[in-house]
């Protein structure tokens, strides 16, 4: 276990493009750590920062508290699993799961102690004698995490390891993943551009786009409470609902001729109005606010249903509904909206009303 | 296809490979041939006897020029292997600035041709004394831009993970180069080896111009003198020495035939 510290990192590749404009983050020891974003947004970069295979521009790097900004890679004392593995391709699994362990001073029986000990702990054991192209996609991954763990560095990143597998594999190795950092208690860095495996696995997660920081905490905060509206239509799927409305006389209003009145908020002016699709529920009689919209799409999912519908003219939101609900296109339905359940981002800065003020872990 | 059309599309091949092979098999036949045989124009000779070839031995040091040959070759083959992927894994796992530019001029001497340089080349070696010895025929071919250029491009197959992998677990990079590059480009390795000892056995101007003492010379230009001992040149005896002489090719062709077509088409079918 051991912490890491990231103070005002910046990557530049060329003199007046910066990849990375400024990442402060402290990363406590044991945790998961996710960094997440679109494509291009500088997280994998970060992650080979820290690894050490790309320079650092300007900023630096604490490792458990060590200066680390002109560490060799080897020196850092981490592991890494790359997207594509990296496995020797002229090597057994067994040769590729020690490889690197003979620069550690061990004996040989030690290196192939810890070696069995790492496969056995992956269930490889019977393909220790198999190069790796007689094995299946998900066997790879095990070897490629069984020689990330086999170094017993106290610290692991992880560069989207998830991405060559198919879904329903994906979720088995998300699983087994998480529960491997947990029993070794590994510090685990882990780069993915898939908001499920975030949301999933990480104990805190990062939100990067284009370079800076959009937000930093516990999944199921940043869900709740979106910093501005990058991540609210970045995390959760489908993404969260939003269009431009205003409030005016303690009433919210929606351009689909949708009023509310307004509760908790003090708030005047333009909005970016938010709703994740889950809050858009079958309208009952009973219901205060609605909205009625023609339906265009209906994707049945078995536990749920999707129902995309006609907000505006341009604008299409998404509901999602428990249960199975066969609804013919084209028909008018209407949906119940509860104001507590409205996000308020500002119309200039996009940034959300209810976190202004309230410090940003 | 219908067996007419089979038939005549072998027919087609065999005669092409029948021209194609004719000078070779003539060659084969004359070697067996007496005296004035070949001058009546005969294709197969009267008795196939042995004579030729033991003649061969005795007329010039044939075995000595086939050491000889078989010496600078495999040096020659093991200096530009050693030489070009050391060049080609520079080329590809180092960063340093005017890379591509220094690569650029590396294979900008493909354009000029040998004989150009043939001259400054050897008065290196008049001026190392280094003439009549085999470094002397051997070094000046260490440097190859083509070998350098084809394993560069091998190299670059080799995904660059593998090379950060061994940078995170601490593997030096010459051990890298010798554990993970070197094993996976086997095969180009091999098709580069044999291309350069072909090439290095059949040099002819190069050892004709650095030595005048047989204890060095080269097979090809025993080949040579063979011709011109005497006024009427034994032909027989000549094409026993080249049956000889292109023995050891034919041998390598054969044994590497596999690896080379393997190397040859391996960028096409990834």
């Amino acid at each position: 276990m051991r912490a890491l510290e990231l103070k005002q990192m910046r990557k530049s590749y060329q003199a007046d493009i910066e990849v990375l404009k400024g990442i402060d983050i402290v990363i406590e020891p044991g945790e998961f750590f996710v960094l997440v974003g679109p494509s291009g947004c500088g997280k994998s970069t970060l992650l080979r920062m820290i690894a050490g295979l790309e320079e650092i521009s300007s900023g630096e790097l604490y490792i458990g508290g060590a200066y680390a900004n002109k560490l060799k890679p080897s020196k850092r004392e981490l592991s890494m699993v790359f997207q594509n593995y990296a496995l020797f391709p002229h090597m057994t699994v067994e040769q590729n799961i020690a490889f690197g362990l003979h620069v550690k001073k061990l004996t040989k029986v030690e290196q192939s102690q810890r070696c069995k000990e790492a496969a056995e702990m992956l269930g490889l054991t019977p393909y220790l004698k198999r190069k790796p192209r007689e094995l299946s996609g998900g066997q790879r991954q095990r070897v490629a995490l069984a020689r990330a763990i086999v170094t017993q560095d106290p610290i692991c990143l992880m560069d989207e390891p998830l991405s060559n597998l198919d879904a329903k594999l994906r979720t088995k190795m998300r699983s087994e993943i998480r529960q491997l950092q947990r029993k070794l208690g590994i510090t685990m860095i882990y780069v993915t551009h898939d908001q499920t495996e975030a949301m999933t696995m990480a104990d805190r997660m990062m939100i990067l786009n284009q370079g800076e920081v959009q937000q930093v905490g516990k999944p199921l905060d940043i869900y709740n409470h979106p910093a501005n509206t990058f991540v609210a239509s970045f995390i959760g799927a489908p993404p969260m609902n939003m269009v431009n409305g205003y409030i005016q006389n303690g009433n919210v209003h929606l351009p689909c001729d949708t009023t509310l009145p307004q509760i908790h908020h003090n708030l005047t002016g333009e909005f970016t109005i938010g709703i994740r699709p889950e809050h858009l529920v079958r309208a009952t009689n009973t219901d205060e606010a609605t909205l009625q919209a023609i339906v265009t799409n209906v994707e049945m999912l078995g536990t749920e249903t999707l129902i995309n519908f006609q907000l505006t003219d341009k604008l299409q939101w998404t509901a999602r509904w428990q249960g199975q609900h066969a609804i013919p296109l084209g028909e008018k339905v209407s949906f119940a909206i509860k104001t507590e359940d409205l996000v308020f981002f500002d119309d200039q800065t996009k940034q959300n009303t209810f976190l202004e003020g309230v410090e940003v872990i | 296809m219908t067996i007419g059309k089979k038939i005549l599309l072998y027919l087609v091949l065999i005669l092409s490979g029948f021209i194609m092979f004719f000078p070779i098999v003539y060659a084969f036949m004359i070697s067996f041939m007496q005296g004035g045989e070949v001058l009546q124009g005969k294709l197969i000779p009267e008795n196939f006897t042995l004579t030729n070839y033991l003649n061969a031995f005795e007329k010039v040091p044939l075995l000595r020029y086939l050491i000889n040959s078989l010496v600078v070759s495999t040096v020659i083959m093991l200096g530009q292997l050693l030489l070009c992927s050391l060049a080609a894994f520079a080329f590809v796992f180092t960063k340093f600035k005017g890379k591509n530019l220094l690569f650029m001029l590396f294979i900008s001497t493909m354009m000029i041709p040998w004989e150009a340089t043939m001259v400054p080349n050897f008065q290196t070696i008049q001026s190392l004394g280094w003439l009549n010895s085999f470094p002397g025929l051997t070094i000046p071919f260490f440097a190859m831009a083509f070998g350098t250029f084809l394993l560069r491009q091998q190299f670059k197959t080799i995904p660059i993970e593998l090379y950060e992998a061994s940078q995170v677990s601490g593997v030096s990079r010459f051990k890298f180069f010798l554990t993970v590059v070197l094993p996976i480009s086997k095969t180009s390795l091999i098709t580069l080896g044999i291309y350069c000892f072909l090439t290095a056995w059949n040099m002819y101007l190069w050892p004709l111009l650095v030595t005048n003492d047989e204890k060095v010379r080269t097979v090809q230009i025993g080949l040579k003198q063979m011709q011109t001992q005497e006024i009427a040149s034994e032909w027989g005896v000549v094409m026993a020495g080249v049956m000889l002489v292109i023995l050891p090719t034919l041998l390598l062709i054969f044994v590497g035939q596999k690896r080379l077509q393997e190397g040859l088409t391996r960028g096409a079918i990834k």
